[in-house]
């Protein structure tokens, strides 16, 4: 008896799913696809707004935009951006915050594009990153937009195109990949900003014997210790001009070109030097120790700034200076730079006025002042006839223009190569660990590049 | 059994047509996808590519390996420990309740919850086991970052959150046994180890079987602590094979993730139907 009772029971619930299911599905023929949840809000709000517009002079009272994205040191600057924006056209911007970083999130904005469920503007990196995802499917065309097209720098203007059409605008500034420094440090044992990688090892050997971390290192995040391999490619760019095509076309190899190969090799140079702890440490504790003035350099991302500057104000960061990853020519010291991420529409969105509206304020003056206000820049921007704020870095005025104004500066592999490994940052930690050669790394990185090339359907023989 | 049919047939329905959307369906299309360059809206037929790729790849194979590492001294620990913590609890001991209790209490806690408050113990140098060591005279250890001492670390953590399951079936399974055979064995002059041997070990059979069979499945399809412990570092040294399929459907090579996991399917059916008859076929001697 009592088993019959529990099996009648059984079955009414998953009777009861089934209806469950069958009536949530009718539900999405109604919503066209293109709009988040919160699109019946906008609609909503849309018709509410429209009574409200006789009284309000704002162009898009009542719109509200979606917006994707994920932590990102800048938020504060972010936001402050989004409320001038919102008083002046009148339009609401939800933050959808996913919280995933890194290959997580690429999933993420992945299945969200290809379901349809994509928010009314992505933030997302520029680049390899982006174009894997097939931008001209999914976003809106800036490129008839002179407002936005002319007041963009030609170099990041190429790293959110495809083809004739441009997608996106800078969230932030440019920053670069290089040697953080700590000045205070150099002047104590008496060393020099090295223009050679050899001379750059020599002033790590004698802060290692002076008791220092010569270099602090963070393993623990998993994408730290790539910044050195990646923050060398100013060096095979200088090398091997053509080395971007070459690659693409799968005829130029990390483990066959000797300035490529030293861009693996670079990471074994340092093993003797990084803290012994480096598989724990995180970006954070990083940031952190080489902030409170333990380790003399910390090969980072100038973003790591900002960071520091949130915990610990001007005097530290004052404190801290960058160089290029250095070559074998004192005379060619170059930096590498990185893209900021960048802000995309949807190109199904309902509200692409409103949107564009809001990408054109984004890049005015008085956005990227508010933006700089709350997160002082980690680089030049990208913004043409845009001032520098007053509160910058001095790692930012003196030691990052300077290689600006001297034109050796290049982008960063990804910004120009398509192809992407994102299993890099193993590779390097297996290298550090002593698992593999230098040589074994190099041929690994190229056939996991190769693997990339398989995936966006270029034909190698 | 078949003297009067409780149930019409029809019952069975909507379980057959629930366990085809989710699994059957999915399983037959993801072998078509193996065979392509897919990314989610455009496929591109490619062969076996996918599979020479995979089977030349060093990530799967070290997956493969570590898969197996897992299973023999994770599996193999669970089974032996939880049998000798089982059999303690059952034995005639004051705080009986109060340990069973404390037994069970690691898997209450999530895996994710479990990595990270182990990733702060194993910190090698503010990690409070490395503090331990230290005081006693040794010198720190990089538990999670040494890649030959990763692997036995994330063991160690997986042990210790697999007890609690398998504690608990053993000790159902032992209580069961009719006290009248210790009785018997007592005035037979049987004690201690003899007991456990010609005893609770046969008894106990099938438990024994049950625990191995979940254990070696759930190393099998282990990912949660490992991805929260290591995230399968350093480098590769602590991947399974799940892992690193997760990381390659990451990156967007979703035609080679779907190819990994059609190996993946095809070898848990290897291990297991074989495991099983054998365990089966113990169980009725």
């Amino acid at each position: 008896m009592r088993r019959k009772v529990i099996s009648i029971i059984l079955l009414a619930t998953l009777v009861f799913n089934m209806v469950g299911c069958g009536k949530a599905e009718p539900a999405k023929p109604q919503e066209p696809g293109q709009q988040q949840n919160t699109g019946n809000e906008a609609r909503e709000d849309l018709d509410s707004g429209n009574g409200a517009d006789t009284e309000d002079t704002k162009p898009f009272e009542g719109v509200t935009l979606s917006l994707m994205l994920t932590n990102t040191s800048g938020m504060e600057g972010l936001q402050a951006v989004i409320e001038k924006a919102e008083e002046k056209f009148g339009f609401k911007i939800e933050l959808d915050n996913t919280g995933s970083g890194g290959t997580e999130y690429n999933s993420l904005v992945r299945t969200r594009l290809i379901s349809g469920e994509m928010a009314d503007i992505l933030y997302y990196n520029a680049g390899a990153v982006l174009k894997k995802q097939h931008p001209e499917d999914y976003f809106m065309d800036l490129s008839g937009n002179k407002a936005i097209m002319e007041r963009l720098d030609e170099t990041f203007i190429k790293t959110v195109s495809v083809g004739k059409e441009t997608y996106g605008v800078p969230v932030s500034s440019s920053q670069a990949g290089g040697i953080l420094y700590n000045k205070a440090k150099y002047k104590e044992l008496g060393l020099e900003v090295p223009h050679t990688w050899a001379d750059f090892l020599a002033n790590c050997e004698k802060a290692k014997e002076a008791g220092e971390t010569a270099v602090i290192s963070s393993f623990g995040s998993g994408w730290c210790q790539i910044v050195p391999s990646l923050g060398n490619y100013y060096n095979v760019h200088s090398a091997y001009p053509d080395f971007a095509e070459r690659l693409e076309a799968g005829k130029a190899k990390f483990a066959e070109l000797p300035e490529a190969t030293k861009s693996i090799s670079k990471c074994a140079d340092l093993i003797p030097y990084i803290n012994e702890d480096f598989m724990a440490t995180t970006y954070d504790d990083a940031c952190d120790r080489f902030a409170q003035g333990e380790g003399v350099h910390f090969i980072m991302l100038t973003q790591a700034l900002s960071n520091i500057y949130s915990l610990y104000g001007k005097e530290v960061t004052d404190n801290i200076g960058v160089f290029g990853v250095p070559g074998d020519n004192p005379d060619d010291h170059g930096l590498t730079i990185w893209m900021p991420n960048c802000l995309y529409g949807n190109k199904d969105s309902k509200n692409k006025d409103a949107i564009m509206a809001f990408f054109e304020f984004y890049i005015s003056d008085e956005a990227l002042d508010t933006y700089a206000s709350f997160s002082p820049p980690d680089g030049p921007y990208l913004v043409k006839g845009f001032e520098m704020p007053e509160n910058v870095y001095p790692l930012v005025k003196e030691d990052m223009q300077a290689y600006f104004d001297a034109g050796k500066v290049y982008p960063a592999m990804e910004f120009e190569v398509s192809l992407e490994d994102g299993q890099f940052a193993a590779l390097i930690s297996e290298l550090t660990l002593g698992v593999i050669s230098t040589e074994k790394a190099a041929q690994t990185y190229d056939e996991n590049l190769k693997q990339s090339a398989i995936q966006l359907g270029y034909q190698w023989d | 059994m078949n003297k009067s049919k409780m149930y019409h047939n029809g019952f069975v329905f909507p379980v057959i047509l629930i366990f085809s959307i989710f699994f059957i369906i999915p399983m037959v299309i993801s072998f078509y996808f193996s065979l392509t360059v897919w990314n989610l809206d455009s496929v591109r037929f490619i062969g076996l590519d996918n599979f020479k790729t995979l089977l030349h790849s060093g990530p799967l194979i070290t997956g493969f390996k570590n898969t197996f590492i897992y299973i023999i001294f994770g599996s193999g620990g669970v089974t032996v420990i939880s049998f000798m913590i089982a059999v303690f609890l059952t034995s005639r001991i004051r705080t009986k309740n109060l340990l069973r209790s404390v037994v069970f209490f690691p898997n209450l806690v999530s895996s994710v919850a479990v990595g990270i408050t182990f990733i702060a113990l194993m910190h090698p140098s503010k990690g409070m086991i490395n503090a331990l060591i230290k005081a006693l005279g040794g010198s720190s250890i990089s538990f999670l970052g040494d890649p030959k001492i990763a692997i036995f670390s994330t063991i160690a953590v997986m042990l210790w959150k697999g007890f609690s399951i398998a504690t608990v079936i053993y000790i159902a399974g032992i209580t069961s046994i009719d006290p009248g055979y210790f009785e018997a064995a007592a005035i037979d002059g049987a004690h201690g180890w003899k007991k456990l041997r010609y005893i609770t070990i046969p008894l106990t059979k099938d438990s024994i079987n049950t625990v191995l069979m979940l254990s070696v499945i759930g190393s099998f399809r282990n990912f949660d602590l490992i991805w929260a412990l290591t995230g399968g570092g350093p480098g590769y040294a602590t991947d399974n094979v799940a892992s690193s399929i997760y990381k390659q459907y990451t990156l967007g090579f979703y035609g080679l993730s779907t190819a990994g996991n059609v190996i993946l399917l095809i070898t848990t059916a290897l291990l297991i139907f074989p495991l099983q008859r054998l365990l089966r076929g113990k169980g009725d001697e």
